[in-house]
């Protein structure tokens, strides 16, 4: 199984989907930086310390908002080629017909993903916080290193649901049918999100049971919001009312929604290796 | 017996593949597996190396049934549709395809140089597979199925992509792992090249096996006798249709004999010089593989001869 997972984390180093999706990562970076730049540099800012250390965690719920979206981005078209290509070309016929069993084959191919994506994850959180440490200094809030780990690690759940949807819907359908309806789970995730946050905010239940049933197929906003919670240690400090926002957790979910994002991703996973031990290649 | 099989099915939706498949291959041999496009071979050796689910029937391969990884540490296979990692070098594809078998670093170093040069591929591992010619990535494939120096190799179609001396050298090879004591199992449906190499053949069509046994006595018996006579007569014609198995008369003055063996060419020989035929030139041929397997195929499953 280890030899997957390399050769695994080769291919993704070697195809130019990574390569194109780090250019992407880089030019997002330049840009926010950019914009961090304009605010934070360039005087005009209000001088009310609150304000602009309100303004610096709205900049930084953006940032690592829109960075989600960079992560799903590789997680989908890196994996859906990965797992159906060598189906379909016919090289699993010399893979499989060595001694390992189509689970380790399966699993290997996930976690060498995996640890790909989680490494991206890491990389794209980072630099966003990096930058505003840079441009903002003082006015951004002091992130305990725990909560980052904390936090790090629920944001991974955001790549690895993802890929687990893939992993599944791969032994059954075509790349690209599999790619769309990912992407459509993972849009649909996003404005669950904000229609519950929007509920939320003008109290309207419906908005926020609709959001909710969609967080239920498409876990990937409630868990940002989890891991954005835990960043700013929500309900512990007296200015996590920083956190609110658009790209906030003025409104986390519970920690059940970690449960059943855990859950979520080992079902698929099964139903994954279910499917592809029954499978003729 | 290094592969048994009983009653061995895989059909598609109920339908194709290969059917009730009963054979047995002997270690220490090379056994063809023949048959016309779509009888059903690949399925058959897909279906033992658990690549397709089997929908009836059992099989043991190196004293494991079909689907245990255990056995597949000393199997190897080259598949009809060769496509390998194609953004590996055809050294590192062979790297990759011996780890996958577990072998650690010392056991494949000097087992890459090897195989390379035994497929013809020294100086050009270093290029990236998918720029390999056709042929090229067949000698690859065969370089990875090989690699775990196995006990039992499966080779479907081998050679389809291969230039003549490629064909040679790919039966040179099947020739020296038979001298090793490997087992080969040899798909194709190229005629010629397996009646050179096989001790045994099995002959599928439509997916059921038609026939299988040792190649070597399926050649004894039968003998075509094409003799050239100077004053061919009828007498000859109706005394030899008495004694030997089958004639034919093949433009002016040849005839072409079929008689149970060799034991039988003196008495064949005696009927035309007793009846005043005068012998010019005779020649002896022994039955073909093509001729078996146009037989077999066109007898289908009533032919108990060779069964
Ligand atoms: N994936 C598949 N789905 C449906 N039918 C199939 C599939 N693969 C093979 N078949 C059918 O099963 C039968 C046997 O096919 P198989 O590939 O085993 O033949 P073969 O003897 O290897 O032929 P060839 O000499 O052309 O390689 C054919 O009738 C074919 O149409
Ligand atoms: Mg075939």
């Amino acid at each position: 199984m280890l030899t997957i997972i390399k050769y695994t984390f080769k291919e993704l180093l070697y195809k130019k989907i990574f390569i194109s999706t780090l250019l992407l990562a880089l030019l997002y970076l330049g840009l926010y930086g950019g914009a961090l730049y304009m605010v934070f540099q360039r005087g005009g800012t209000p001088p009310d310390l609150l304000i602009r250390a309100s303004i610096s965690s709205q900049l930084v719920g953006a940032g690592l908002y829109f960075s989600t979206f960079i992560v799903a981005f590789l997680t989908v078209l890196g994996s859906v080629s990965m797992v159906t290509y060598e189906l379909e070309t016919g090289i699993l016929y010399g893979i499989l017909s060595k001694p390992i069993t189509r689970t380790e084959y399966m699993l290997g191919k996930f976690l060498g993903l995996a640890l790909m994506l989680i490494i991206f994850s890491l990389f794209l959180i980072g630099a966003v916080l990096g930058l505003n440490l840079l441009m903002a200094g003082e006015v951004l809030y002091h992130f305990k290193l725990i909560s980052i780990i904390k936090g790090a690690l629920i944001y991974f759940l955001i790549p690895l649901t993802l890929l687990s949807l893939v992993f599944y819907l791969s032994t059954i359908l075509k790349p690209l049918a599999t790619g769309i309806v990912v992407i459509m789970n993972f849009m649909l995730g996003i404005i669950g999100g904000f229609l519950e946050q929007i509920g939320m905010v003008i109290n309207k239940q419906e908005l926020v049971d609709m959001g909710i049933l969609a967080s239920l197929f498409s876990p990937v906003d409630s868990i940002y919001r989890k891991f954005f919670s835990f960043l700013y240690d929500a309900g512990q400090s007296p200015i996590a009312i920083l956190a609110n926002g658009p790209f906030g957790s003025g409104h986390p979910p519970s920690i059940w929604m970690i449960f059943y994002s855990v859950g979520y991703i080992l079902l698929f996973i099964i139903l994954a290796l279910r499917k592809f031990n029954k499978m003729d290649l | 017996m290094i592969i048994e099989t009983h009653k061995l099915t895989k059909q598609y939706y109920g339908s194709g593949g290969c059917q009730d498949i009963s054979l047995s291959v002997i270690e220490g041999h090379i056994f063809g597996f023949l048959g016309p496009n779509g009888a059903g071979k690949s399925t058959f050796v897909k279906t033992l190396l658990g690549l397709l689910i089997p929908s009836g029937g059992e099989a043991k391969i190196i004293g494991q049934s079909i689907g245990d990884t255990k056995a597949r540490k000393h199997i190897g296979y080259l598949p009809e549709l060769f496509r390998y990692q194609d953004w590996l070098t055809g050294e590192e594809l062979l790297k990759y395809h011996a780890q996958l078998y577990g072998l650690t670093k010392s056991e494949y170093q000097i087992r890459i140089g090897t195989i390379l040069d035994l497929v013809g591929l020294m100086g050009k591992e270093r290029k990236k597979v998918g720029a390999y010619s056709k042929g090229m990535q067949q000698r690859i494939g065969l370089a990875a199925a090989l690699i775990n120096n196995p006990t039992l190799l499966f080779l479907d179609e081998p050679t389809s992509a291969l230039d003549p001396i490629g064909r040679k050298e790919v039966r040179d090879i099947i020739i020296e792992l038979r001298n090793q004591g490997k087992t080969v199992f040899l798909n194709s449906h190229l005629l010629s090249e397996v009646e050179t190499v096989c001790d045994e053949i099995a002959i599928i069509n439509n997916g059921k096996l038609i026939m299988s046994g040792s190649w070597r006595e399926m050649q004894l018996g039968e003998l075509w006798l094409e003799v050239t006579i100077k004053n061919l007569s009828t007498a000859i014609i109706e005394k030899l249709d008495l004694a030997v198995l089958k004639v034919e008369k093949s433009g002016n003055d040849n005839l072409v004999i079929k008689i149970a063996g060799e034991e039988e060419v003196n008495k064949a020989l005696k009927i035309i010089i007793d009846n005043g035929g005068t012998i010019t030139k005779i020649e002896t041929k022994k039955r073909s593989l093509e001729e078996l397997f146009l037989h077999a195929l066109t007898k289908g499953n009533n032919d108990a001869d060779y069964n």
